[in-house]
């Protein structure tokens, strides 16, 4: 099992989020009034995290950091 | 023996415990005093989940019997304490800050409180919290059984969460130290907005059996104090592995002040923008002035700056879905419509709906976060940062629609605060100043298992300016 990322795929990975992270910030959107609404708001917050994670590329080897032990 | 004054409110551990072992006062008469002034200021700042003055008087009684007899444990030996209400306590109502869960009680004690028993510390109270710790997000100080932290500096103002009750208690004077968590913030910032030093320990380093789970791979424990060196003391007695909690790394700690790398050895990173153009307005003079006096420890300060990657989005993510699993009964019977806090509602049904490859890309580029990270410190020991970027803001104002501000093209370490819980890292947060009426806070965050470097910085930080002595004025 290889967790060590190669520094030329760490350097790729971080230029990938560089895209990402410059994207210009989005205004303050105002604040839900209903139960619906805020409901509404947190998937569309989902929806954009989801949208920021994929453009960040992985390596195949690389893990999910999560701690099992056998 | 003479009554005790009220100089002890605001005395730090090493002189309590001093006063206990030179019978100066026993450890009934301090689990006493302070039980009394928590359950009678404790409901001022909403601070107080569940006072337990008389159990923690029978503990001290036993404590006094030891003392007594010549059997002397160590410093926290009849130092009474609060404990966020996450931590069961057996027979306790644990409420975890939340409706739903009002008459909540377990039959065990969490592992430091069982530890902190054990090192002769009485527990005066259960101390309040924002429901769920925060949950995967909330709008309103008011997102708490207890109604919003109130700031000790000014009433008008939230104590931050969700560790609101142990930042607002040491503040104010009315436990000499309490025990918080931080899945993502909950300690660094009410820490920095209420004005004491809290240490977050490193991932693993303080097991989590008996703590209310919010993000299995991101929860830790740790203590709020006077100063660095009470952090020290207390991170020394609640640290140790535990077979009870999964994420245990199996490791103690020694708090070696006596060890500690010469300041003058030490590469502390930081960037200019954080002190100079990220703040608020107000904040800036105490910031700038907190910077220029690192600089005068003797260190090498470098520029510096986080590895790339989207970190909120990152450990929204985590959890986002982590919070929603843990609370999928709570959320399937209907009962999290009790929850004081919309947001957090919203937050956790939506979180049920996240995919399952949505979370594995969120693990799999924190695990590259975390190596980018660990690069990061073969640079430097220690980076530092502002813990908030201003004062507390007003009890009644979103959390989430703060106004707008133009941001700074250079993104500096702001995100300090998910990079280093995505990591692991431990962070220690020290008061620096003043914005107006209001305290504010740096953040030293280090590689994992470095707590002594951090805590001898803010050591010696804080053998050079007194914010860490300040009282609030409605407390002194």
């Amino acid at each position: 099992m290889k967790n060590q990322m190669t520094r030329r795929q760490l350097a790729g990975a971080m230029l990938a989020t560089a895209a990402a992270a410059q994207a210009p910030p989005s205004s303050t959107p105002a604040v839900p009034s209903t139960p619906a609404a805020e409901l509404q708001a947190a998937h569309e917050q989902n929806q954009r995290t989801a949208e920021a994670l994929a453009k960040v590329q992985v390596p195949m080897e690389a893990e999910p950091a999560f701690h099992f032990t056998a | 023996m003479a009554e005790l004054g009220s100089d002890i409110f605001f005395a730090g551990i090493a002189e309590l415990s001093r006063m206990v072992r030179a019978k100066e006062a026993t450890a009934v008469e301090l689990a006493r005093a302070f039980g009394k002034r928590l359950e009678s200021l404790g409901p001022r700042y909403n601070a107080l989940a569940l006072p337990l003055t008389e159990r923690a008087i029978r503990q001290a009684k036993a404590v006094d019997a030891e003392i007594k007899r010549g059997r002397l444990r160590g410093p926290l030996q009849g130092i009474p304490y609060g404990a966020k209400d996450l931590l069961s306590v057996a027979g306790q109502i644990t409420a975890w800050g939340a409706r739903p869960y009002a008459a909540q009680v377990f039959d065990y004690d969490a592992s430091v409180i069982q530890k902190l028993e054990s090192a002769g510390a009485p527990l005066v109270g259960k101390l309040a919290m924002v429901e769920l710790a925060g949950g995967p997000g909330y709008r309103y100080a008011a997102a708490s059984l207890t109604g919003p932290g109130r700031n000790p500096w000014d009433t008008s103002r939230w104590s931050g969460g969700s560790s609101s009750g142990s930042a607002i208690a040491v503040a104010a004077g009315l436990v000499p130290f309490a025990i918080g968590s931080e899945t993502s913030g909950s300690i660094l910032t009410p820490a920095a907005f209420c004005g004491v030093t809290a240490l977050r320990p490193t991932y693993g380093l303080v097991s989590r059996y008996g703590a209310m789970p919010l993000s299995w791979t991101l929860d830790k424990l740790g203590p709020f104090c006077r100063s660095a060196e009470d952090c020290g003391l207390v991170l020394e007695t609640i640290a140790g592995g535990d077979r009870h909690d999964p994420g245990s790394a199996g490791k103690s700690f020694y708090y070696t002040p006596q060890y500690a790398r010469k300041m003058s050895e030490l590469r502390i990173g930081f960037a200019p923008a954080d002190f100079s153009e990220w703040p608020e307005e107000t904040a800036r003079p105490a910031f700038q002035q907190a910077l220029e006096a690192i600089r005068g420890l003797g260190a090498t300060l470098v520029e510096t700056k986080l590895p790339d990657f989207p970190y909120g989005a990152l450990i929204g993510a985590i959890i986002s879905v982590d919070a929603a699993s843990v609370f999928e009964p709570l959320i399937a019977s209907g009962q999290v419509e009790q929850l004081a806090d919309q947001k957090q509602i919203a937050g956790l049904k939506a979180g049920l709906e996240i995919s399952a490859n949505v979370y594995l890309k969120a693990m799999r580029v924190r695990r590259l976060a975390q190596e980018a990270m660990r690069k990061l410190f073969s640079d430097v020991d220690v980076l530092l940062a502002p813990a908030r970027l201003g004062p507390a803001p007003k009890i009644d104002e979103p959390l989430d629609h703060r106004p707008d501000r133009p941001r700074p093209k250079d993104a500096g370490l702001t995100a300090l605060i998910p990079a280093g819980n995505l990591a692991g890292m431990p962070a220690l947060a020290l008061p620096c100043g003043f914005a107006g009426n209001l305290p504010v806070g740096l953040q030293l965050a280090g590689a994992p298992f470095t707590e002594n470097t951090l805590l001898a910085v803010g050591k010696e930080f804080q053998s050079r300016t007194d914010w860490h002595k300040r009282k609030p004025p409605g407390a002194a």
